[in-house]
């Protein structure tokens, strides 16, 4: 919040929360925020769920936004993102619905981009931790790697799903084709002149339910992100 | 193979790559869809820069002629993207009907809670005149 000369400037906040198949996690998750958090609004994307996701939703009354197909992790982030565009938000913050992105590092991320003049801060768990071993590891490694020689930029953890967007990048992610919430655009917008910073945040395992990225599709997800690093972002116009 | 056949080839390599490049920079295709391009052009352009490859893979899997191989390949390239297409066309079909479904079941429960309401208001409305 910012005061000038007694007339408050509200900046609004909004959290969007994915869900696909979070029975188990949602209400836990989004009671915390409604509790703990009232000065952030939040939004439930739920995109297609075929358990019950929406139920739990409409019966607590949740501001739940329903997508009636599902349209994967970076369509379901696009809706949220529109939302937040519709509705004019200044800054979007995006919270997975599994319980492992503490809410309590949204205000440290935004003061940090209000401070740096961030276009998007990344919710970062290895900014002064270390990695462990493991084959995620290697691969958000390999994709730190593949960041780091093409745009020269350190990011610690490229793959973290808690990224704080300005009204910029709302515009920007809600509108434009190939903006998914993923490493390879963030190697294009850094490559584009938008700043993007980290802070240190720490996450917890999720549990219930199960990730949105099976074994087969870890290895799809790293070819699209080896492919869209390494050679589609030097065909992509800067700012297109 | 002929130097005609070679000039062809990098010929239609080059107006793909244009083409593709083009169309990524005008932010009309999505990641998914270039990756095949892309493979298209190297394909073409290395059997029109190379022909040794082609003479290589034409003995290897007993094709006379290198130029047969080359039209081979193309045929598998078509064979490829009309398979993806051919499936990415019955998973679009079944997502309109689902969408569809969705939207009507969505619409009718909406009509009916305002119908509700609208109910509601004329009785109440009643009460009151009377």
């Amino acid at each position: 919040m910012l005061i000038n000369y007694g007339i408050i400037k509200f900046m609004k906040t909004l959290i969007i929360i994915p869900a696909y198949n979070e029975a188990g996690n949602i209400e836990k998750v989004v009671d915390n925020i409604i509790q703990n958090y009232p000065q952030f609004d939040y939004v439930v994307v739920n995109d297609g769920s075929t358990d019950s996701t929406r139920k739990i939703c409409k019966e607590r009354g949740y501001n739940l936004l329903d997508l009636p197909m599902n349209l994967g992790l970076a369509g379901a982030i696009k809706s949220g993102i529109k939302y937040a565009n519709f509705n004019q938000y200044d800054y979007a913050v995006q919270v997975d619905g599994d319980g492992q992105h503490d809410p309590k590092y949204i205000d440290s991320m935004i003061e940090y981009m209000e401070k740096e003049g961030s276009d998007i801060v990344i919710g970062s768990r290895f900014v002064s931790a270390k990695k462990n071993h493991s084959l995620r590891m290697f691969g958000n490694n390999l994709i730190e790697f593949l960041i780091l020689i093409t745009t020269g930029k350190k990011i610690t953890d490229p793959t973290s799903g808690m990224r704080l967007f300005n009204k910029k990048m709302i515009k920007q992610f809600g509108y434009r084709m190939n903006y998914g919430p993923e490493p390879d655009t963030l190697a294009f917008l850094i490559n584009s002149g938008i700043k993007v910073d980290e802070v240190q945040v720490e996450m917890k395992e999720r549990e219930y339910g199960t990730s949105y990225l099976s074994f087969t599709r870890s290895i799809l997800y790293m070819l699209h992100m080896i492919y869209g690093i390494l050679i589609f972002q030097w065909f992509r116009k800067k700012g297109a | 193979m002929s130097l005609g056949l070679r000039i062809a080839l990098l010929l239609a390599a080059a107006m793909a790559a244009v083409f593709i490049i083009y169309r990524i920079r005008r932010s009309k295709v999505r990641l998914q869809d270039t990756i095949f391009w892309i493979v298209t052009v190297v394909i073409l352009a290395v059997m029109g820069l190379f022909p040794s490859v082609s003479f290589w893979a034409a003995r290897t899997l007993g094709i006379q002629s290198p130029a047969n191989f080359v039209y081979l390949m193309m045929i598998a390239l078509l064979f490829e993207k009309l398979l993806t297409l051919s499936i990415l066309n019955s998973q679009n079909e079944e997502k309109y009907v689902e969408l569809a479904a969705e939207l009507a079941l969505r619409c009718k429960d909406l009509e009916r809670r305002i119908d509700e309401l609208e109910e509601k208001i004329s009785k109440e409305n009643e009460q009151n005149e009377a």
